[in-house]
């Protein structure tokens, strides 16, 4: 198992933790992403759940909406 | 046929009547003259006789021969009638004088000098013998002789315009008022200017009283000098660009100096003339003017801030700061641009101990940095205990194990700043301002340390060195930085600065260069010292500030220049927050549970993270009951909110319906922002 896994969205995973970590280029747990995914590292795929939501996120409603 | 001649003769008897045109060969007589003419084939009279006797009544032309008394002479100028006068002809012959003439006897004449007065062109020599006559001619011989015997004499005398005698001058006695006087004379009357001086014996008292006054020309006091009067003035009244003085001295070298009136210019207006005081060092050599007052404008000038004395009550600086400014002391706390520099928001550890490395952090925000292994150092935010300051918490660094300090090693607490609250500094710019850091520092090993501020790439940084004197003593600091001109200096939401404030550094990252701006990612200077050579040993940090300018609290109003907790707690959730109780949302299928939550503004999209995962019977969906949360797979949170999904155990009846998640579930979702 990677150190990351990757999500339904651009967000990953962090496997030791659960923590789910956005695709924002100024939170530190993205760049230290992309700084694994630099030294090579490889995320586990997607593994998408067993049952299917109702409910239609949409792109539009995992884009961050600001910043401040 | 041969024409016979015409024979015609004419006279006059007029000198002066030229022969007329004649007849071919005819002749005419001029009987005045003597002379004879003859026609020529044109009529022209041609003159007939050389040499003529001299007549008194002919007249003659230059050159013209006459013989008289048996002398031939030629005319040298043009002569009317008359006698015969010699100097108007030159001898030819047949004279007295052999055959010399006039203008032979001339010439000589001319070598000669004329009784009458002339100029030679050559010496004359006389014989050498002295005259003997007055009328004399004298050689020179004679004449320097004479004036050698002169000069002598001259020199051997007194020059009326001052001269130096090499023998006594000898007076007659009895001078008259102008006349020079004789020894005897001078000696006399000094001896009666003495005997009546003598006389004066009061002139000793007079020059004692004198010595006991100032004098005019300058003189030095021996004790003080009081002006007692209805208006005592002291007055310096300048006659010139200099300025006035009234200096203070230790032992004759200037101290101070007081210049009611300096040499600048006075150019109108009232401009020039200012008011200074400056001081001096040791030696005596001006250190510079703390105080000038601009005489036109009044403006002070002080070249450091005006403080009171250490000796004033509590009271009386209130009532003195009171009097310069209103209310400073929040105005100060809410320009600080440190987050949780009172350590009291500890929303993640608390005051749990944690070991250094990782990133870990305490107080939610501020990271410890120790050594790597055989190091082992611990953080901690806590409860002040050493000394007496007046402060609710503080962070600790402690020293477990220590180890010989690696070139990479470093054991620190540092703040990264984001830019946003930092961009009205305009660093990396040409208006860049200053900052003032002022801190609480404890250390048990008393010594030299190092404070380090750093741009976001690392590539810029200030180090400046901060003493702890005392051991598990808390010691208040301040530094000012000056801004950074250059370099590149983020003023968005990435990291606008990071605050270091070092402990124990390797030469890695060490400088020489200390309280100056330069290239490079150092962070403490080359002298300061290991505050965690022995195991046990701590260090604490109390009260962090990072103020806006270059003005610097004093150690008792600090403490009041802080934010208070319900201030601190939202602007330390920008950067780290636990999930508000807000989130529900709906069991989309048997296994995801999508929510809804909404917060403050962080500073960016957060990382979500699920702590002590699975959560049991943390989710109530409705028709569905309570249900377990495994986990968090997919985050759409922004900056102030978003959607999350859940890993469910079964819902069973519920998918479709709304729920909740329970507080025991949102007290261990947390949203992580931090720099």
């Amino acid at each position: 198992m990677a150190e990351y896994r990757l999500t339904a969205n651009d967000g990953v995973i962090r496997t030791s933790d659960g923590a789910v970590i956005p695709n924002d280029p100024n939170n530190a747990d993205w760049q230290e992403y992309q700084r694994w995914l630099a030294a090579g590292g490889v995320p586990d795929p997607y593994k998408a759940p067993i049952g299917t939501s109702q409910y239609d996120w949409g792109p539009k409603l995992v884009e961050v909406v600001g910043r401040y | 046929m041969v024409a016979l001649p015409i024979v015609q003769h004419r006279g006059t008897p007029n000198a002066a009547t030229a022969f007329p045109t004649l007849l071919e060969r005819s002749i005419a007589v001029n009987l005045a003259n003597r002379q004879l003419a003859l026609g020529d084939t044109n009529g022209t009279p041609l003159a007939l006789l050389a040499v003529r006797y001299f007549s008194t009544t002919s007249q003659y032309a230059v050159g013209d021969f006459v013989v008289q008394a048996g002398v031939l002479y030629r005319a040298r100028v043009a002569i009317s009638p008359g006698a015969f006068t010699g100097s108007q002809w030159d001898e030819i012959a047949g004279g007295p004088a052999g055959g010399v003439s006039q203008g032979y006897v001339d010439a000589q004449d001319a070598l000669r000098v004329a009784k009458a007065g002339d100029t030679m062109g050559g010496p004359l020599f006389l014989p050498n013998a002295d005259p003997t006559d007055v009328n004399h001619a004298t050689r020179k011989s004679y004449v320097d002789g004479q004036v050698s015997f002169v000069a002598t004499n001259a020199n051997n005398r007194v020059a009326k315009i001052g001269d130096t005698m090499t023998g006594h001058l000898t007076l007659p006695t009895g001078p008259a008022a102008a006349n020079a006087v004789r020894k005897d004379y001078v000696d006399a009357a000094d001896a009666t200017l003495q005997t009546n001086i003598n006389a004066k014996a009061a002139t000793t008292y007079v020059d004692s009283q004198d010595a006991l006054k100032v004098a005019k020309a300058g003189d030095t006091m021996t004790g003080e000098l009081v002006i007692q009067r209805v208006i005592p003035a002291l007055v310096l009244d300048r006659t010139d660009t200099q300025g006035a003085q009234i200096r203070g001295r230790r032992g004759g070298v200037d101290r101070w100096w007081i210049v009611p009136g300096m040499g600048n210019a006075e150019t109108g207006s009232n401009a020039g003339s200012d008011f200074q005081i400056a001081r001096y060092n040791d030696a005596g050599a001006q250190i510079d003017a703390p105080l000038n007052i601009n005489r036109s404008t009044g403006q002070i000038i002080t070249t450091q801030p005006i403080l009171p004395t250490t000796t004033w009550t509590v009271a009386q600086q209130d009532a003195a700061r009171a009097s310069i400014f209103a209310a400073p002391n929040d105005v100060m706390a809410y320009s600080g641009m440190q987050v949780n520099g009172s350590f009291e928001v500890a929303q993640e550890f608390g005051s749990t101990v944690q070991a250094v490395g990782g990133g870990n952090r305490i107080a939610d925000i501020w990271i410890g940095v120790g050594g790597g292994a055989p190091w082992s150092m611990t953080i901690e935010r806590k409860a002040v205990v050493f000394g007496d300051i007046p402060f609710k918490n503080c962070a600790v660094m402690s020293c477990t194990t220590t180890a010989a300090v690696a070139a990479n090693d470093t054991n620190q607490f540092y703040l990264p700043i984001e830019g946003n609250r930092l961009a009205r500094l305009m660093w990396g710019t040409t208006q860049a301002r200053p900052i003032t850091i002022a801190f609480w520092a404890l250390a048990i090993t008393p010594g030299t340390y190092s404070v380090a501020v750093r741009n976001s790439a690392t590539n810029r940084c200030y180090v400046q060195n901060f003493t702890i004197s005392g051991s598990s003593l808390w010691e208040y600091k301040t530094i000012t930085i000056p801004g950074d001109t250059t370099g590149t200096w983020l003023n968005d939401n990435g990291v606008g600065m990071y605050l270091s404030f070092m402990f124990t550094c390797g030469t890695n990252q060490r400088t020489a260069t200390v309280g100056a701006w330069q290239a490079g990612n150092f962070i403490a200077s080359n002298t300061m010292g290991n505050a965690f050579a022995a195991n046990g040993n701590y260090i604490g940090l109390a009260n962090v500030m990072v103020l806006p300018g270059s003005y610097a609290p004093p150690a008792d109003r600090q403490m009041y220049i802080s934010r208070p907790l319900d201030q601190e707690l939202p602007t330390v959730q920008r950067y780290w927050r636990y999930c508000p109780y807000n989130l529900s949302g709906f069991q989309g299928s048997s296994t995801n549970f999508d929510a809804q939550a909404y917060y403050p503004a962080m500073r960016g999209n957060p990382t979500v993270t699920m702590l002590g995962a699975p959560l049991a019977s943390t989710l109530y969906v409705q028709g569905g009951g309570y249900l377990n949360l495994n986990g968090i797979n997919l985050s759409g949170l922004g900056v102030t909110g978003g959607l999350l999904r859940f890993d469910t155990s079964a819902a069973g009846a519920g998918v479709g319906n709304v729920g909740f998640l329970t507080h025991g579930a949102q007290d261990k979702l947390t949203l992580n922002a931090r720099l």
